[in-house]
């Protein structure tokens, strides 16, 4: 009965043993394993074995990247206006080891470092900067946090300023700036319209002149030139009478002189609404050339007859 | 109540009954535990079936072969059954690196330097070399790469 009894507790030992020593580790995690209290190396996933009573697994680190929710703070920037930011970081364990053994509470010390480089960070910067620059924000606070979790095994891969929240007093000052902003913008776009309306306007006016009194000019050259012309015509045709006059007899001319003086007579005579009839002074001087007229058809027809 | 086991008689159908156990008790608790005895309960089961032993050495034989499972469990369940590639590259955090051109974004002087992968930078080792050069990924160990100089070298 005694040899039974040993042989049960030597089964359940067994069991026991074996519950300890296989050690089945899940995708996504590493689990450390301590010899005597003192780490030795890290389980990766799969079934792993270790050696019962000495070993023991030590910390269950997630090798999945993780988000932290940095919560929100309030920062004072560089021109003394108070913001409220919150913010998400991204990191994953790279190295089971260090993290668990080289940082007490690696979530609580990734999240503290987190915020106090965001104070850093946005203390530094004009709120204007630091609404216009989350890049560069972003850029900074990574570099700086990465640099300092390198340590702990720990990669950050991503930290973003989630929301920036200036005071209402101050945002309502800044729509009203940008707006005044716009206003001016608006004004100078109108007041130089106007102006160049102006400018257009006056060369508009400039211009018709120039070429009004161009015309004018053409016109005074183009007339005198006429004139010119009528006037050689004259000449010529005087000449060209005198000639005839030269080659024949006087009294042709005076022939033709009495006629127009006659047609013209007839002319102010016969004018509309004319009650008095005007004549010229030498009008009877007229009359008495016709007298010479009678001469010269006397002598032209008399000769001949 | 002749077919529950006593301590007297324990036959081969109740070590197989007792695996069929612990393989629905492997099911239902957290971990990779209870398969290895189920298989040792089988196993022994088997051995029984063949040739009738006293109930003291089937308790100590199973406990033995508890212990065999476990070792050849171990030995083929990580090279055959894991074997694969996939999932090897998951978690593996740094290493699934190695072999990629990277740019370094902080010149390496003195031997440390941070290059640029993906959207992200990463403190790195290796010969000095300004900033701007490509370098290769060689090895990666924790959160730092190792890398070496491409340009004007033959790759």
């Amino acid at each position: 009965m005694g040899l039974t009894i040993f042989v049960i507790v030597a089964v359940l030992l067994v069991i026991v043993t074996l519950l300890a020593g296989v050690k089945s580790v899940p995708q996504g995690f590493e689990w450390t394993q301590e010899r005597f209290g003192k780490f030795q190396r890290s389980l990766k996933p799969g079934l792993n074995l270790i050696i019962p009573y000495i070993d023991r697994i030590g910390r269950r680190v997630n090798m999945m990247e993780q988000v932290l929710d940095v919560p929100s703070q309030e920062v004072i920037t560089k021109d003394n206006a108070l913001v409220t930011v919150d913010g998400v970081v991204f990191y994953q364990v790279l190295d089971a080891a260090k993290a668990s053994y080289e940082v007490g509470n690696l979530q609580q010390a990734v999240l503290n470092l987190t915020m106090t480089n965001i104070r850093t960070v946005m203390g530094s910067m004009d709120l204007d900067e630091l609404l216009s620059n989350r890049d560069q924000i972003n850029a900074r606070l990574l570099a700086v946090v990465d640099e300092a979790t390198e340590p702990w095994g720990v990669k950050v891969t991503r930290i973003e300023v989630k929301d920036i929240k200036p005071p209402a007093d101050l945002v309502a000052s800044m729509a009203r700036q940008m707006k005044a902003e716009r206003e001016k913008r608006a004004n100078i776009l109108d007041a130089e319209g106007f102006r160049q309306a102006a400018i257009l306007k006056a060369e508009g006016e400039k211009q018709a002149e120039i070429l009004n009194a161009e015309g004018q000019r053409q016109a005074a050259f183009l007339q005198s030139e006429a004139r010119e012309r009528q006037a050689q015509a004259e000449a010529e045709a005087t000449r060209m009478v005198s000639e005839a006059i030269a080659a024949g007899n006087v009294q042709a001319i005076n022939y033709f002189i009495a006629q127009r003086y006659v047609d013209a007579l007839k002319d102010v005579a016969t004018a509309p609404n004319q009650k008095t009839l005007i004549l010229p002074i030498e009008a009877t001087s007229v009359l008495g050339s016709l007298a010479g007229i009678a001469e010269v058809a006397k002598e032209a027809f008399g000769n001949k007859g | 109540m002749d077919w529950l086991p006593t301590l007297e008689r324990i036959q081969s159908w109740h070590w197989w009954v007792l695996g069929a156990l612990l393989l629905i008790l492997e099911v239902f608790a957290p971990g990779v535990f209870f398969v290895w005895l189920a298989m040792a309960a089988f196993m022994l089961g088997l051995l029984v079936f063949v040739l009738p032993l006293p109930v003291t050495l089937q308790l100590l034989l199973f406990a033995l072969l508890s212990v065999v499972a476990v070792l050849i469990g171990r030995r083929y369940v990580n090279r055959l059954i894991l074997g694969g590639d996939e999932g090897e590259s998951m978690n593996r955090g740094a290493s699934r690196l190695v072999g990629r051109t990277v740019v370094v974004t902080s010149a390496i002087r003195n031997g440390v330097g941070r290059v640029r992968v993906g959207d992200s930078d990463w403190r790195a080792t290796g010969p000095d070399v300004p900033e701007g050069a490509n370098v290769l990924i060689v090895s990666a160990e924790g959160t730092t790469l190792h890398v070496r100089e491409i340009n004007g070298t033959w790759v």
